[in-house]
Parts: structure tokens; C-alpha cells; sequence
């Protein structure tokens, strides 16, 4: 076996996990189990093909949903993730997506807003994902920090820039009123053709209403045209 | 002056009778259980649009104007016609939208580029019968001609916006105030029905405030 290359081996039959493996501590070759490897990547994670509720005991473990690696959050990645307070222990959420609090969508449409940067966060009840399309698509709404349409934002209010606006893959207008609507808000032509390429393809009827800022003659709807938006400048 | 909406199932129905109580004029609303009903797709809110584009056929014997209004319009305003006019050689007339449209597509833009504006039918004015009936019926030709590939919820301003160039209408475009149709466009009732009760706005439109009713005030 010595004069050998791996390649010349018999392949092996399906492993139990109580098969030998040499490895190197510390300089020393020792001894494992294909089990003991295997366990080091946690292992194969579930593929659930419903959608998951919260589950408290399962806090902490992971698993795929609809090709997204998901995890039933534990108190830290709640904490971390800024959703204190709004989901409970075991909520199911995507692992990667960067979700932040400075805007949140509620079940009455309107937004907080902390500063000037609109970043789009999920709403405050248990349909979370629902809100940012990965759940149950029915669910997403619209968001329209205009002064004619939300107490909460401030009059007149100035966005200098849009955050994970690529989560809002579920817009779609309410009857005529357009699915985003920023009128009046001092948006650039950098920051409105920024929101555009940070939107996702649509087949939905999603109309942009940008009309009344700055930057609205001078930007490039053809970036959201090309992705199935209607703009309004 | 002859007032006219179409209330394709219940929902709209109870929008038109909130449109008849607070205009407090009478206005001829066409619903299912019309004769002239039938349908033509088995989606309903498609069915129901083209209803609402083919509207002028389905009266008669009207002299002077027509006034189509949405079921789902309302005023606040104690006899809201009584400031209304156009010009005497207004043939068509109607709210347009604010701002320049950009479409996906070619043919809604070829449509906006031409009329410069994109068309509110939620309050249209036809100097006669004969004009509305024109209209309305290229109008629902227009509607089905490519259901599947237009957006259902606003394809019935696109159909006409299309259908009208080709048409030669003195075209007259109204203020705001005849259908502020944006004030009522949350289902933030609060903030909403806020905004339309200090509103000077004429006409709102609104699947919500069903119950509301006119200023007392004014």
C-alpha cells in the first residue's frame, strides 16, 4: 500500500462515519473518523419545502428554504440583526440578507425614518420575511414617504441615498398609486439612478414615482425601464 | 348632463352608493344584473374594466354631455357641479397625471409620447353621446386586444390612451381638483381621510371611507 497513489485505491462503499482517516496534530499523525470530519461542517443542513414558522427549540440551527440558507434565529442574531422586540426566539429568517431599521413597513404602509438614508427593513409583526418578498409574495407593500401620505416622516424630508432596496423584489402598485413614491424629496440624480440598479427584475406592475426632486430630469429610468419598472420623472 | 359609472360586482356597487349618496344627483350606474351584461373574461377585474371602457353603450336618449365617473369616486362638496366647465368646443376631457412616463414596453410609451401625458379615466367629460359612445367603443376594442400582456390593474388608461390616437377629439385636461384621486390612494385611513377632509378637491377616489359623507361645514 505504501508504493501506492490515492488514485490507485479501491473507491470505498457508502460510509458509516466509524471509518479511519490519518490527520496531522501538532506535527504528529494521528487517527480520526470520517464521522468526526463530517460533524466539523455540521453536517448536511435540512431543505424545508414549507414555509417555516418559529420554532423555539430549533433556535440556533440552520436550513434551506426556497435556495436560501435560512436559521431560526437565536436571541444574539435577533439582537444583532436589530429586530429587538419584534420577532421572538426561533423566528425563521434568511442568513445573509442585510436587513437594518431605519425604515420599517408596517400592516398600515407608512414609515419611520431616523435619517436620511432609507434603508428597507421588515415590518413589525411575524410576516417579517413576507415584507421583503421571500415569504409569501402577496404580502409586500408599497412605500411612499411622501408628506401627502405618512405623519411619521418629516415634511420635506431630503433622501440621500437607499439601502437594500434589491430585498423589495415584490412591488407592485396599490390599484393607481405607484409602488414607490418619492416626490418632493431632494433625491439626486446619483441617488435615484442608485435606487434603480439596486432594484431587482420585476414582472409585476410596479410604477417608480420620483417626480418633483432634483435629479428627477437628469436621471436614467432606462436602468428601472429595463427591469419592468414604469418611472415617473 | 347625464352622470354615469359602471360597478362590476359587490364591491363596486357599494362604492357606487356611496358616489349616488354624496353627489345627490342621479347617475346611471351599469351593474350585473343589467340586460346588456355579459362576460367577457373570467377574470373579474378584467371583466369589470372592460365594462367601465364600454359604458357609453349602454345608454340612450341622453341630450348634452356625459360625465363618466369610477364607482369608486366620491365628493365632499355640496352640488360639486356647479363650478364645473369646459370649453364650448371641448369634445373630451379628463384629469392627466402629473410627470413624464417611462414604460418597459414601446407601445405605452408611443401612447404617452403622443398625448404628452398619461390619462386619469377616473372623471372624464364627453360633450355628447355620440362622442362617448366613439370613444368607448374603440376603447373596449383596444382593451382586449392584448389582456394577457398588460397589467391588469391599470390597463383600462392604457387601452384608451392607445385607442385615442387615432382619434381626432378636442381634448380639454382638467384640474386636480375634479379627481384628486391620490389623496384617497393609502389604506392609512387616518392620515387619508384627513387629508381629503381639508382638501378643497372636489372628487376623491377610494376603495376606503366608504361611510364618509359631506362636509357639514361647506
Amino acid at each position: 500500500m505504501a508504493n501506492k497513489k490515492i488514485s490507485q485505491l479501491t473507491a470505498a462503499a457508502a460510509l458509516t462515519g466509524t471509518e479511519l482517516l490519518p490527520i496531522v496534530q501538532g506535527g504528529v499523525t494521528v487517527q480520526t473518523t470520517a464521522q468526526d470530519v463530517a460533524d466539523l461542517g455540521g453536517g448536511a443542513l435540512p431543505v424545508l419545502t414549507t414555509y417555516p414558522v418559529t420554532t423555539l427549540g430549533s433556535a440556533g440551527t440552520r436550513f434551506w428554504y426556497q435556495g436560501n440558507e435560512w436559521h431560526y434565529m437565536t436571541q444574539d442574531e435577533i439582537d444583532s440583526a436589530g429586530w429587538t422586540g419584534l420577532v421572538s426566539v426561533g423566528f425563521p429568517a434568511p442568513v445573509d440578507k442585510n436587513l437594518n431599521k431605519y425604515i420599517y413597513f408596517s400592516d398600515v404602509e407608512f414609515i419611520i425614518s431616523s435619517n436620511s438614508i432609507l434603508e428597507i427593513e421588515p415590518a413589525i409583526s411575524s410576516t417579517v420575511i413576507d415584507f421583503i418578498g421571500l415569504g409569501l409574495p402577496n404580502k409586500i407593500r408599497r412605500i411612499a414617504p411622501d408628506s401627502s401620505r405618512t405623519s411619521l416622516l418629516p415634511y420635506g424630508i431630503t433622501i440621500t441615498s437607499f439601502k437594500n432596496a434589491n430585498l423589495l423584489s415584490e412591488l407592485k402598485n396599490i390599484g393607481t398609486s405607484a409602488a414607490l413614491q418619492f416626490v418632493n424629496n431632494g433625491l439626486t440624480q446619483s441617488v435615484i439612478n442608485n435606487l434603480f440598479t439596486q432594484l431587482p427584475l420585476t414582472t409585476n406592475t410596479a410604477t417608480i414615482n420620483v417626480n418633483g426632486n432634483p435629479g428627477a430630469a437628469t436621471c436614467d429610468p432606462t436602468i428601472a425601464t429595463a427591469k419592468g419598472y414604469t418611472v415617473v420623472v | 348632463m347625464k352622470l354615469v359609472s359602471v360597478a362590476i360586482g359587490e364591491k363596486y356597487e357599494k362604492e357606487a352608493v356611496r358616489l349616488q349618496r354624496t353627489v345627490k344627483l342621479p347617475i346611471e350606474v351599469f351593474i350585473k344584473t343589467n340586460d346588456k351584461y355579459v362576460e367577457v373574461n373570467s377574470d373579474p377585474l378584467i371583466n369589470g374594466l372592460w365594462h367601465k371602457c364600454n359604458f357609453a353603450n349602454y345608454i340612450n336618449d341622453v341630450e348634452g354631455p356625459v360625465i363618466f365617473m369610477d364607482a369608486d369616486m366620491f365628493t365632499l362638496t355640496e352640488n360639486p357641479f356647479e363650478t364645473f366647465n369646459v370649453k364650448e368646443d371641448t369634445d373630451f376631457a379628463y384629469v392627466p397625471y402629473q410627470g413624464k412616463w417611462h414604460f418597459p414596453d414601446i407601445i405605452r410609451q408611443e401612447a404617452f409620447n403622443h398625448h404628452g401625458h398619461k390619462i386619469n379615466s377616473g372623471f372624464m367629460y364627453f360633450r355628447n353621446l355620440e362622442i362617448a359612445k366613439d370613444i368607448c367603443t374603440k376603447w373596449a376594442e383596444e382593451f382586449l386586444k392584448r389582456p394577457v400582456h398588460w397589467i391588469k390593474n391599470e390597463y383600462d388608461e392604457y387601452a384608451l390612451m392607445i385607442a385615442l390616437m387615432n382619434m381626432n377629439y378636442k381634448v380639454e385636461l382638467l384640474d386636480s381638483k375634479w379627481n384628486d384621486w391620490e389623496l384617497g390612494s393609502t389604506s392609512f385611513e387616518e392620515k387619508s381621510s384627513n387629508s381629503i377632509l381639508n382638501s378643497t378637491s372636489i372628487f376623491f377616489q377610494s376603495h376606503d371611507f366608504l361611510h364618509i359623507d359631506i362636509k357639514i361645514d361647506k
